[in-house]
């Protein structure tokens, strides 16, 4: 009888497998061949490969740049831009092929910047952990000329999305120097990640970065302690607030002896909880102890 | 009828809504002939979803058939029953348009008018009228039944699990909203909300986060005490604050003052539970309206090779002396199964015996703005608190991008059990969302108008307990609930499944196209076919060749 | 074969072109040969004495056009057709269509007729229709002329060819045509239906960058 449903059982899937292997392989062996054919790495990061693809683009370069004629120039920087792209396809955190694509887009005259900008923004949006991007988007801001406004914007947008994230953070703290009047905004988005999850470190670095700024007084820094300690009523086990405590009672108050208990208070409290860094906190602990 | 259906079958169902048409792709899936029909020419009953001309038309009152002298399709000791009653019916109370019919022609020139401060009562967009809208009538699937999906919810893990699935499309609800001291608020409800919101100081997201997290994770110890005291009180003693306590109470718990911890600490858990999945919130809503849910478990069936037949005379049902279910009267013909499950407005008058105790208050609006404009179309759930002694509402804003309502406009949603009627229970709602002619336009917040109006009743026959003890092999399937979700359906639909074919899976995973074998196929094929390949291709064929070979899926 | 594409036409060493997945619906009268279309399609098969196929009532295929790879979804009526219960979620996203007749039947292209405004109003209104007038090896018995149907079909600005699913004429041909009508780029030919609306699979236990509350 025809037409009647049948599942393939598990020896036919295997058989069905075996033949998309067998498939997969002779596809596999044309596109080495042609792969080998036209020069281009199979593995994205043989950088020596790169290497030799620079001089034969310094050449073409070189040999084209006095023709009226921009065509077939540009045809060969495109080419390579789509090799760039298939190489990042298969391994997004090639570091050859992000300096790769960079390069070639510094030596085309007519390289299109904006659009490259834009990939970025779109790339970001789909996987806004990939730092290679992040970077490679800093160096193209250079050239395009977007409004450090916008930058911070979208920084803010990636963040709000996901704070648990390095790179956003890093990203923020490259565009620009903290003024007076951004430091407040800044210490509130870094204050409501703090908050919102203390055992995220991400954020933690990111206050790092601005307390090392001189712009941030000590009006500022004794706000951030009093915040710290309400916060430390809520979780009073979590190492970052009681290090972040540590650095900024460092900071303000080092050679009071209140604030030296405080500190030494915090310490203790560290080697308890945190068992990986004892020695570290001990030994913080003895400089503190000989100090006083 | 210009065509016979067949005539025996092991189960026949009768009505389209959500349990029906789930048992139906149930049987169909194990093998069981399958006859699943219904009086009305749509799909999904008291769950579908209507074009705007058709809900206007809606006929809610059962057409009661008398009993056919048909006794000569009888055997000897059968009796037949009739078909229906009206004890399950939907109630329609009110249908308003607050449109014109048409544009009058002079008219047409005041459109630019909506600014002029004088002419308070030009706030409607001159250019929608009745006319202007029923044209769009296709574009509108108006809900009945609407309902909502959690992410992890028994719905989205059932259709995932059974491949059911792919026949549907899904949007993601965009934010929860509560009315908090008097307006309209956005409720953070995942992490990265409770980070962003401006609304929330820095010591209220961490108490947030970690009472979520505590629900959580959170094991007995943690609510010991509570078991007879409300959820508000544990919120209390957690020392949040008063619009801490709203949100979590009212929004995210879905519960009330009255709810006790350990349901409030339940749904807690369900709502965050779904986070994460897809978009920004645990929810999920059916493209093109909830109805589209009973068409997929249908086309299951189908496939599967249920027969269905819509708009079917249905003219009895046949019974044995000893009760036992025998078969139905489809306009001149007897079709004969072994078990019957129909929906409740089926069941025949005379073992009606009990009656829904309570009513679900449903309203449906079609609005001409948001009732928080954005820059963008959102897909809004809006968990209104009991106020003034005032129960909670459900309320549901449906933009274009649902596939439900033609763009520029807003399909909302409202309900709430039912205390008096629906145009009363829902009077509170309403008077704050929308614009009222009356009130002259003070507020700075330009609130949306309702175009049309639809204000009606449907029972609550959930907790009925529906077992039909007279008659035999006969399963009676109940309506829609007040449920966001389809829990309460999908295990109703699973029990009864279970009763009739206990041995069986309930829906396993329907295979995909790539498993699929047409008898005939020569598999033994597969294998020889291969080796050929590959000694031509090692013989350096061409790409050419290579990429003219069928893939097969 | 309809499929072929030089290789020289592709640019150098793009071997991946552009995906797109399209949903495809078939409509008809029963027993025009609706399955026994796509079985001949997909499987390369045809069976004399076809029964309605439980269970297979959802294919896919895809074809190679020159750089790009069209994936059909290929949504068969289920039967739903016969007692005129066709859901019409059926029609949903449907990207395009086959109204399938039977040449030998002057009655299933009145109904193919009337398919055609069911899709104009109820479908998406960017749908690539495709009249497919089947059963082409019958063609002694031939009831509906081959004139007619494709005035008919320039009319209404539909695709049109005659198949047979038996001797497989034109049959890769028509979803080849229809391959090369539908709109490729990306807003339109998103992985899942037109809808633009999410599509549930197994695995898919949430995306790595959702900030779930509790972590």
């Amino acid at each position: 009888m025809h037409g009647r449903l049948k599942v393939r059982t598990t020896e036919e899937q295997q058989l069905l497998k075996r033949k998309e292997q067998q498939k997969k392989l002779i596809a596999y062996r044309m596109g080495m061949k042609q792969i080998l054919d036209s020069r281009k790495p199979v593995n994205p990061d043989i950088y020596t490969l790169w290497n030799y693809r620079k001089e034969v683009a310094l050449l073409e370069i070189n040999s084209n740049i006095n023709i009226e004629e921009t065509e077939k120039l540009s045809n060969f920087l495109e080419n390579e831009l789509k090799l760039t792209e298939q190489c990042l396809l298969a391994n997004p955190k090639s570091y050859s092929s992000w300096h790769h694509r960079y390069w070639i887009l510094e030596h085309n005259p007519e390289a299109n910047w904006k659009k490259e900008f834009d990939l970025c923004t779109k790339y970001l949006t789909m996987d806004d952990r990939n730092f290679h991007c992040w970077d490679f988007r800093r160096l193209v801001l250079n050239k395009v000329g977007i409004t450090l406004g916008d930058e911070i914007k979208f920084s803010t947008d990636r963040i709000n999305i996901n704070f648990s994230n390095y790179s956003s953070w890093h990203y923020r703290s490259t565009l620009k120097a903290l003024t007076e009047e951004c430091v407040e905004d800044e210490l509130t988005i870094v204050k409501s990640a703090l908050f919102t999850d203390p055992a995220d470190s991400s954020a933690w670095f990111y206050l790092r970065w601005i307390l090392s700024d001189p712009i941030v007084n000590t009006e500022h820094k004794e706000d951030l302690l009093d915040n710290l300690n309400q916060l430390l009523e809520i979780e009073p086990d979590c190492r970052w607030i009681l290090i972040a405590k540590c650095w900024l009672i460092q900071d303000l108050h080092a050679d009071k002896s209140n604030y030296v208990k405080e500190q030494i208070d915090c310490y203790r409290k560290l080697e308890e909880i945190d068992l990986l860094r004892k020695g570290h906190y001990s030994d913080k602990l003895n400089k503190l102890l000989s100090a006083n | 009828m210009d065509y016979e259906l067949p005539s025996e079958f092991d189960l026949i169902v009768v009505g389209t809504g959500v349990i029906e048409s789930i048992v139906a792709a149930a049987a169909s899936r194990i093998g069981k002939r399958v006859l699943h029909i219904d009086s009305n020419n749509y799909y999904g009953g008291l769950w579908a979803s209507f074009n705007l001309d058709s809900i206007n038309k809606l006929v809610t009152e059962n057409e009661l058939r008398n009993e056919l002298d048909k006794k000569d399709l009888l055997k000897e000791n059968e009796t037949l029953y009739s078909v229906g009653n009206n004890a399950f019916n939907l109630k329609i109370q009110s249908q308003t348009w607050n449109l014109p019919e048409k544009l009058e022609e002079q008219n047409e020139v005041q459109t630019e008018t909506v600014d002029a401060k004088e002419d308070v009562d030009v706030k409607v967009d001159e250019s929608w009228t009745q006319e202007k809208l029923l044209k769009l009538s296709r574009k509108f699937n108006i809900d009945l039944t609407p309902k909502l999906h959690f992410a992890r919810g028994d719905f989205v893990e059932l259709l995932i699990a059974s491949n059911i699935a792919r026949y549907s499309e899904f949007r993601s609800v965009s934010r929860v909203l509560t009315w908090l001291n008097g307006q309209l608020e956005v409720v953070p409800c995942s992490r990265s909300d409770v980070f962003s919101s401006n609304k929330v100081s820095v010591i209220e997201k961490r108490m947030l986060m970690k009472l979520l997290t505590s629900c959580v994770d959170g094991d007995e110890k943690e609510f010991a005490g509570y078991e007879n005291k409300t959820f508000q009180s544990y919120l209390k003693d957690r020392k949040l604050t008063g619009n801490l306590i709203h949100y979590v109470l009212y929004a995210i718990a879905m519960s009330t003052d009255d709810t006790m911890c350990l349901e409030g600490v339940k749904n807690t858990k369900r709502f965050l539970g779904s986070l994460g999945r897809y978009g920004k919130t645990p929810f999920l809503y059916s493209m093109y309206g909830s109805g589209e849910i009973t068409q997929a478990f249908c086309r299951l069936s189908a496939v599967f090779g249920g027969i269905y037949a819509l708009n079917q005379p249905l003219n009895g049902f046949i019974f044995n002396n000893e009760h036992t279910f025998r078969g139905v009267l489809c306009g001149q013909q007897r079709i004969n199964a072994e078990h019957l499950v129909m929906s409740l407005e089926k069941v025949p008058q005379s073992v009606v015996d009990f009656s829904a105790k309570e009513y679900i208050s449903r309203a449906i609006f079609i609005t001409d703005r948001s009732i928080m404009e954005s820059d963008k179309e959102h897909l809004t759930l809006l968990l209104f608190p009991s106020i003034n002694g005032k129960r909670t509402c459900t309320i549901l804003e449906l933009g274009s991008l649902t596939g439900t309502c033609p763009k520029d406009l807003y399909i909302v949603h409202m309900f709430t059990k039912q205390y008096t009627s629906p145009e009363e229970d829902l009077k509170h709602c309403v008077e704050k969302l929308f614009y009222k002619q009356e009130e002259s336009g003070e507020s700075e917040i330009i609130l949306p108008n309702i175009l049309w109006s639809f204000y009606y009743s449907v029972p609550n026959t959930f907790n009925l307990g529906l077992k039909c003890e007279q008659l035999h092999n006969v399963y009676m399937c109940s309506g829609p609930d007040m449920d966001l979700d389809y829990d309460p359906a999908i295990a109703q639909a699973k029990e009864i499944f279970t009763s009739i074919y206990p041995d069986f899976e309930f829906l396993p995973r329907a295979p995909d196209p790539e498993e699929i074998i047409i008898e005939g196929e020569d598999n033994n094929n597969v294998l020889n076919d291969d080796n050929n390949e590959v000694e031509e291709h090692s013989d350096n064929r061409t790409e050419e060749n290579l990429q003219t070979q069928r893939n097969i899926d | 074969m309809a499929n072929r594409t030089p290789a020289a036409q592709r640019p150098n060493g793009s071997t991946q072109g552009k995906i797109c997945q399209f949903k495809l619906v078939l409509l008809g009268e029963s027993a025009v040969g609706k399955s026994s279309l796509v079985l001949r399609f997909v499987k390369g098969q045809f069976h004399e004495y076809q029964e309605s196929t439980i269970g297979a009532a959802f294919l896919t295929q895809t074809v190679c056009l020159d750089d790009t790879t069209v994936k059909f979804e290929i949504w068969d009526t289920a039967g739903q057709e016969r007692y005129h219960s066709l859901a019409p979620m059926y029609y949903r996203g449907a990207q395009a269509a086959i109204v399938v007749y039977d040449i030998t039947n002057q009655d299933t292209f009145g109904r193919a007729k009337t398919w055609v405004k069911e899709l104009q109003r109820q479908a998406n209104p960017n749908i690539v229709i495709a009249l497919a007038g089947n059963k082409h090896d019958l063609m002694n018995k031939r009831m509906v002329e081959y004139e007619e149907a494709q005035a008919y079909a320039e009319e209404n600005g539909l695709l049109f060819m005659e198949t047979s699913a038996k001797t497989a004429m034109n049959v890769n041909d028509i979803f080849l045509a229809i391959a090369k009508k539908l709109p490729k780029n990306e807003q339109t030919a998103g992985p899942g239906g037109s809808g633009q609306g999410r599509r549930l699979v197994e695995g898919d236990t949430g995306a790595k960058t959702a900030g779930n509350c509790c972590k």
